[in-house]
């Protein structure tokens, strides 16, 4: 019934009051919250409390909110702002820690993974992580929870133009440094027909 | 047909590729699929924006399995302490760090709590579609709450003056006789329900009140629409138990007869009780209890009548008992919209 409604009219029923709708809400923003969330601070209570402000926050003072046309724009950037204050600590992106596995096993890695996948995956990592942390957290905002360039501008707290140097700049380091990696192993157009395949039965 | 060429910027940008990599969505791996028959030189960039979105994504925290509906559990607790008059912050575990951020927050929560005592002097209780809940007054009458109603009182309701509160939706009142015979007010839009001690069922919605007394008596005041003096000055209808009472301020409609109580009080139950009930009626209540929209194709099923009962978790009682009386096919056309259609439509 809330998966028919655009962002606009979803967040009009939680202004009027519909706990349902705020409900469906958080689940479907939930998990990428909670992602966000442990990149901004890799602490999972911490991120957990700020997911639970959010929202009580948003239902107790739904009278007062604006509408709005992206809710995961409004999410992401207030779970940030929050953490952030929490924090003291403003934007600081966590460097992932050394005994955390690099993509956590997914199926088509069982098919393929070998020594030396997993060693170009590691050189991949350091290729990220050698990044400066607002241009990892730029790409992260852009290319993975799919924001546009002026709502990650906001969060980022850029204006536009420079939300685009800085994406650009750092999508180019990327393609340059992955280029090598990616494209000296000959499965990797494999793997990636292999991915589809698996998910195509999968669904 | 898919109809252009993708550059890796590009892929990285579009939502399709997104739910292919991220979310694994079947139908998203078969856009690409196709995609690449039509273009099958784009095999590696493919694979290298893929696993470029990856390596953005980068080592993912997924959450735990039970992480989203505990957090939501207690946003619950902390939004129905909210409503009321109380704010706790359940929290995990207290730490140093976030203690003083504990504390500011319960402050700026405090802050909204007195704010909303203190501007608007009321209490409010709202319940969603699918939610009910009993509020206990503080002299100790029961309101049980119906399915997306609100209910306000006044925080002095105590005070000594009559016992006032406001409903919209529908609940069931049940009112503590007080020594000196106390009233106590309901106010609708359409009417005002004065007793002194009794069990009534109130239902506002569709633009009217319709008032069912289960014991004891009740006074019924009608807010006329323009009239100018105040509810006083008519003389108000007593009701005696068996009575429902309708009454629209919009249309003046006033209406009278005698019911089975238990039968408008029986939603409490969580079960809705027809006897002779209009079809047409008994698709509006089903619309105003469970949130569902059925659309019924030819009118003359609606004056048909329905008795019986309707689990409210089971919809389908209502559905079997139509299509095997009156010979018409039931289509599930959503997830909470139904179509009734002839049979021979079907």
């Amino acid at each position: 019934m809330y998966g028919s409604l655009d962002d606009k009219a979803l967040w009009a029923r939680v202004i009027e009051g519909d706990k349902n709708a705020l409900a469906f809400i958080y689940d479907t923003y939930f998990p990428s919250l909670y992602r966000y969330g442990m990149k901004l601070r890799p602490d999972s209570n911490l991120v957990k409390d700020s997911i639970h402000d959010l929202f009580t926050g948003i239902w107790l003072s739904r009278e007062r909110l604006s509408a709005t046309d992206s809710i995961r724009f409004y999410l992401l950037a207030s779970l940030k702002r929050r953490i952030s204050r929490q924090q003291g600590l403003l934007n600081r992106l966590a460097i992932p820690s050394s005994t955390t596995p690099p993509f956590a096993s997914s199926h088509e890695e069982v098919l393929i993974s070998e020594q030396a996948d997993r060693e170009r995956k590691e050189k991949l990592e350091k290729v990220i992580n050698s990044l400066p942390r607002r241009q990892r957290e730029i790409l992260y905002l852009r290319y993975y929870e799919g924001l546009d360039t002026q709502e990650t501008a906001a969060i980022m707290s850029l204006s536009v133009s420079s939300a685009y140097v800085l994406l650009s700049k750092a999508l180019n380091y990327l393609k340059q440094h992955s280029d090598k990696l990616i494209c000296l192993l000959p499965g990797a157009a494999g793997s990636a027909i292999l991915f589809l395949t698996y998910s195509l039965l999968r669904g | 047909m898919i109809s252009r060429d993708f550059t890796i910027d590009e892929l990285l940008q579009h939502p399709v590729f997104r739910q292919w990599v991220i979310e694994r969505d079947a139908n998203a791996a078969a856009y690409w699929q196709e995609w690449l028959q039509q273009y099958p030189h784009r095999a590696t960039d493919l694979a290298k924006a893929r696993e470029m979105l990856l390596l953005i994504g980068g080592p993912s925290h997924a959450p735990a399995a039970t992480d989203a509906a505990e957090t939501w559990d207690r946003v619950l607790q902390s939004i129905d302490s909210g409503s009321g008059r109380l704010v706790q912050m359940p929290r995990n575990r207290m730490r140093r760090w976030s203690s003083y951020a504990a504390v500011i927050t319960g402050i700026l929560i405090m802050t909204y709590a007195i704010y909303f005592f203190v501007r608007k002097d009321t209490l409010h209780y709202d319940t969603a579609m699918g939610e009910m809940r009993t509020v206990e007054l503080p002299d100790r009458s029961l309101v049980r709450l119906n399915v997306n109603s609100t209910l306000r009182y006044s925080a002095k309701l105590d005070n000594g003056g009559p016992r006032e509160v406001w409903l919209e939706g529908e609940a069931f009142f049940t009112v503590q006789h007080q020594h000196n015979n106390r009233r106590f007010i309901v106010h609708t839009t359409d009417v005002d329900i004065q007793v002194v001690g009794t069990e009534f069922n109130v239902n506002t919605r569709r633009v009217k009140t319709q008032v069912v007394l289960s014991t004891g008596v009740v006074k019924l005041m009608l807010n006329k629409k323009g009239a100018s003096g105040t509810a006083s000055e008519q003389s108000p209808i007593t009701m005696k138990p068996g009575d429902m009472v309708t009454y629209s301020s919009a249309t003046e409609e006033l209406s009278n007869k005698k019911v089975d109580p238990a039968a408008y009080a029986s939603w409490r139950t969580g079960v809705l009780s027809y006897d002779e009930t209009p079809v047409a009626e008994v698709i509006r209540s089903l619309q105003d209890n469970l949130g569902v929209v059925i659309q019924l194709k030819d009118d003359s099923l609606g004056l048909q009548t329905y008795t019986g009962s309707i689990p409210i978790n089971n919809i389908d009682v209502f559905f079997k008992t139509l299509e095997r009386s009156f010979n018409v096919h039931i289509r599930k056309t959503g997830v909470n919209t139904y179509e009734i259609v002839n049979q021979e439509d079907k």
